[in-house]
């Protein structure tokens, strides 16, 4: 099973998929930040006031962390930030779930969401998984700044 | 474990960086949002179970403060003054709305900006209504309308529920 897990075409494709999709997720997002704080109040779990810079702290942390992803730097780590978000946006989904409430989902910005379901759930949990693979078993491999290096 | 809980912390600290970033370039934007969003969120909806053997459509119901009555809605679209906005799904809306009303989802607004700025003046009177007292779809649209610069959005509380139960006209269709 580790021989699996740590094989370097599934790390690399595990990097490509779950960093593709946060790419593809936070762009509209930094870019219309206004339009991303509206999705994060409708979730009514962050005060008011804080909504426009936790908005602004997600989008940006799901940049940043989906390019070191992809292109392999402080691979883990990356992985890592995104596995934190993951959690968050589960905790977060089931909340909502719990209280009766249906919102735009927010994932990919103002036009692509989706509305707050156990497919969101289940979906998430799924690149959670992938993350914890990165996290756990990744060597460095096609990286451009890989900070440990494993035996093969 | 310690590795696993440096790498959490690694993650952390890339946040914190990310975020900083975030920052610094959403104030050199000139579209940039204020960090700390002022002024409050409407809440006029109840979630309060209604009482036993109580009509939750009861148009005798007490009002939230700052609601308006199925009345005054009555008076305000016979008058013509003011512009309604029904924050339901388009499929709720197109089964029976206010006659007037224009139909902007809460949970689409990104979507319907561009409309609602070209449709509805900032200064104008504005009433969002949703389904009923315990529906909150009109106070989240409100919150975001007054976010945008409306500065005169109240909220018709009771909703079409109340609308119908006073036997008021109602549209079907996707059009106001």
């Amino acid at each position: 099973m580790k021989t699996l897990l740590s094989n370097r075409w599934l790390q690399i494709a595990l990097r490509l998929v779950v960093g593709g999709m946060f790419l593809v997720a936070a762009y509209p997002k930094v870019m219309n930040a206004a339009a991303f704080a509206m999705s994060v109040r409708g979730y009514k779990i962050i005060p008011f006031s804080l909504s426009n810079l936790f908005a602004i702290a997600v989008s940006w942390s799901e940049l940043f962390a989906a390019v070191m992803l992809i292109l392999g730097i402080l691979t883990r780590k990356a992985a890592s930030a995104i596995a934190i978000l993951l959690v968050v946006f589960i905790a977060a989904i089931i909340t909502v779930m719990v209280r009766g409430m249906v919102v735009d989902c927010g994932c990919f910005g103002e036009k692509g969401g989706s509305n707050t379901s156990w497919i969101l759930i289940v979906r998430n949990v799924g690149l959670l998984a992938a993350c914890i693979i990165v996290i756990k078993y990744n060597d460095g491999f096609a990286s451009l700044y890989p900070w440990r290096k494993r035996a093969a | 474990m310690k590795s696993i809980l440096s790498e959490i912390a690694g993650g952390l600290a890339l946040m914190l960086v990310a975020t900083l970033v975030g920052i610094a370039v959403n104030a050199a934007r000139p579209n940039g949002v204020a960090l700390i969003q002022s002024g409050a969120p409407v809440a006029t909806a109840s979630h309060q179970k209604p009482a036993a053997g109580a009509d939750s459509a009861s148009a005798t119901a007490p009002l939230p403060e700052g609601a308006i009555s199925v009345d005054e809605m009555k008076a305000i679209l016979d008058a013509g003054v003011a512009s309604i906005i029904d924050a339901r799904s388009d499929t709720e809306y197109a089964e029976g709305h206010i006659p007037g009303a224009i139909n902007v989802p809460h949970d689409r607004l990104p979507e319907f900006i561009e409309m609602l700025t070209g449709t509805v003046a900032t200064d104008a009177e504005v009433i969002v209504y949703c389904r009923s007292l315990t529906c909150d779809f009109s106070d989240l649209l409100a919150t975001e309308m007054k976010i945008l610069g409306y500065n005169n959005v109240r909220v018709f509380a009771g909703g079409m529920d109340h609308w119908k139960t006073a036997g008021h006209p109602v549209t079907t269709g996707a059009t106001p």
